[in-house]
């Protein structure tokens, strides 16, 4: 069962704002989920291979040329700020 | 106490391709901010990736080239957090099941002996975009031009103990890629990024001790000298009682001090699973066949060459095959003539001494292999004289024409023509009667050291374009 520790850290890599209201629905539906996945891992798999992908499929390989699909300004029309031809952000420092 | 440094890598290669990993974008070097992006690189919604077939296969050559295994079927995961220059907010990587694995690469140390490097594995990703904090005031500029490169990650196993075999490694490591042709390997343009995981135990211990990772250290310079500060900050941890904290250091070379990169620390847990977009990755064997039939000799099979076929000491065979360009150019001018010594020697000698004084790399060399190798054919059949293809050497580095134009032009050639230098030589004697008297009276050691005097005036007769040794049996036999 999920300790309510385990939501904080997952939210805060997800960039969820979580408010006190609906943190205890949120650690609700949280836990329920993990424990579908407690019930997926009592599962016997011994001696089965791991299922990469359904099917059999193979990843289809690109041919490498370059081709321009869309003009910069059409491409960033929709960005929210852009500068001098750089999508631009609020001050990141390392 | 005693400490010992042991130390692995993570090297990022950029692949040669002309689009980028999973989209059509170009991935040259130095176009305007954003210029090379398309709605899969900016990450809009509903685009799907498609990988680039040029990366599979060269990262199947990187494989090849250090014996390792490839590996039949591989995946691609996302590596998920969130930084501007990441717009999907994922790295598309290979964290489970990696193309290359358990290679090994045999590194020539500078005492000739060999230090076996084990690779862990090798993986394709896409490289992530940039950020340039000093285009703009108070904003962060938001470049993707980079987003979506294809970039080889090559991980080592900790076998490392002093920065002399890293850097060791690293010179080895270019050296092969841009053999392969899967890399330029240009360090100040970010093709080849290095990241050091650096860790202190005492000697005569097993167990490792607590890793620090410097990351993103561009030149051979700088690597050398990050390593040797963190290890220096880690053992006066250790030897205060203090522990080493697991984390990301970024080398100053200012201030020349490593320092805490925090803001990468809260986002540690990427939480990888397999891309759903991209389906896995199947290679088959006639493939990697026919990779390696096309394979270049490698460096270190070219070095055991040059030295067992060719004869040239274990120094000039590592000098020839450190890159490519220039094994190329020496074996191209070893097929016009076949003096593989002399052809070194003038091309680690005249031409490596021209290459350093105009700044110029082996491609931009306007002396082709052709006309060093008819230059050094010129000596060996008598045409000039050494001092006299020196002098050539400048005209072609000039760009007066070809070699035998500019030895009629410059009016170098050595006379060689024994009548000539016969009616000369005569004269010679016959003008200096009182040397060829005490020559005639010497005992023959001492005849050695006189005929001396007539060789200098003969050559100076000739304006130093006689051939001394013409010069040299003509006077024996007439003295």
């Amino acid at each position: 069962m999920a300790a309510s520790t385990d939501v904080t850290p997952i939210a805060a890599l997800a960039k969820l704002a979580i408010s006190d209201q609906s943190f205890s629905q949120v650690k609700e539906n949280f836990e329920s989920t993990l424990k579908l996945f407690e019930e997926l891992t009592r599962v016997d798999t011994n001696g089965i291979e791991p299922l990469v992908s359904p099917g059999d499929r193979h990843q289809v390989l690109r041919v490498d040329t370059d081709e321009t699909l869309v003009e910069r300004a059409e491409l960033m029309q929709n960005a929210p700020a852009q500068e001098e031809n750089y999508f631009t952000v609020p001050r990141v420092i390392d | 106490m005693k400490w010992e440094m042991v130390m692995g890598l993570e090297v990022h290669l950029q692949l040669a391709t002309v689009s980028k990993i999973f989209s059509s974008s170009k991935t040259a070097f130095g176009a305007a901010p954003n210029e090379q992006t398309n709605p899969l690189d900016v990450a809009l919604p509903g685009t799907l990736p498609v990988l680039n077939e040029a990366a599979v296969r060269q990262a199947i050559v990187f494989g090849l080239g250090v014996g390792a295994t490839i590996n039949k079927v591989s995946r691609f995961d996302r590596k998920n957090y969130f930084y501007p220059d990441l717009p999907k907010g994922y790295q598309i990587s290979q964290f489970f099941a990696p193309i290359v694995s358990d290679g090994v690469f045999d590194i020539p140390l500078p005492d000739g002996s060999v230090f076996p490097v084990r690779i862990l594995r090798a993986h394709l990703e896409e490289d992530a975009g940039k950020s340039v904090h000093d285009a703009l005031p108070n904003q962060t500029a938001i470049d993707l031009n980079r987003a979506g490169t294809p970039l080889l990650e090559v991980v080592t196993e900790p076998d490392f103990r002093t920065a002399e075999q890293v850097v060791a490694y690293l010179k080895a490591l270019h050296g092969l890629v841009t053999y392969l042709g899967i890399s330029d390997g240009n360090m100040a343009e970010g093709s080849m990024r290095c990241d050091v995981n650096i860790s202190l135990r005492p000697t005569d211990t097993v167990k490792l001790g607590t890793r620090t990772e410097l990351k993103n250290l561009n030149s051979f310079k700088f690597i050398e000298r990050a390593i040797q500060v963190e290890a220096e900050r880690q053992q006066d941890l250790l030897e205060d009682g203090r522990t080493v904290t697991q984390e990301t250091r970024l080398f100053d070379p200012e201030l020349d001090e490593t320092r805490s990169m925090r803001s990468k620390e809260v986002a540690n847990d990427y939480r990888y699973f397999p891309d759903p977009d991209l389906l896995p990755v199947v290679i088959d064997d006639s493939v990697i066949d026919n990779i390696r039939s096309q394979l270049p000799e490698l460096p270190t099979v070219k070095r055991e060459r040059y030295q067992s076929q060719l004869e040239l000491s274990a120094y000039d065979a590592s000098l020839l095959t450190q890159d490519r360009a220039t094994a190329d150019y020496f074996e191209s001018s070893l097929e016009h003539h076949n003096n593989p010594k002399a052809l070194a020697n003038w091309m680690l000698g005249d031409l490596a001494a021209a290459m350093n004084r105009d700044g110029l790399a082996i491609r931009d060399v306007v002396v082709t292999p052709a006309q060093l190798a008819l230059l050094v054919n010129r000596i060996d059949d008598g045409t000039l004289s050494s001092k006299m293809a020196k002098a050539v050497f400048e005209g072609l580095w000039q760009e007066e024409g070809d070699v035998d134009p500019i030895i009629e032009a410059r009016g170098l050639q050595q006379v060689s023509d024994t009548g000539e230098l016969e009616a000369m030589v005569d004269e010679l004697i016959a003008n200096s009667p009182a040397q060829v008297a005490q020559y005639r009276a010497a005992d023959p050691d001492k005849q050695k050291k006189l005929i001396g005097y007539f060789v200098g005036q003969a050559m100076k007769a000739t304006k130093g374009q006689a051939n001394p040794q013409v010069i040299n049996e003509i006077l024996r036999k007439k003295l």
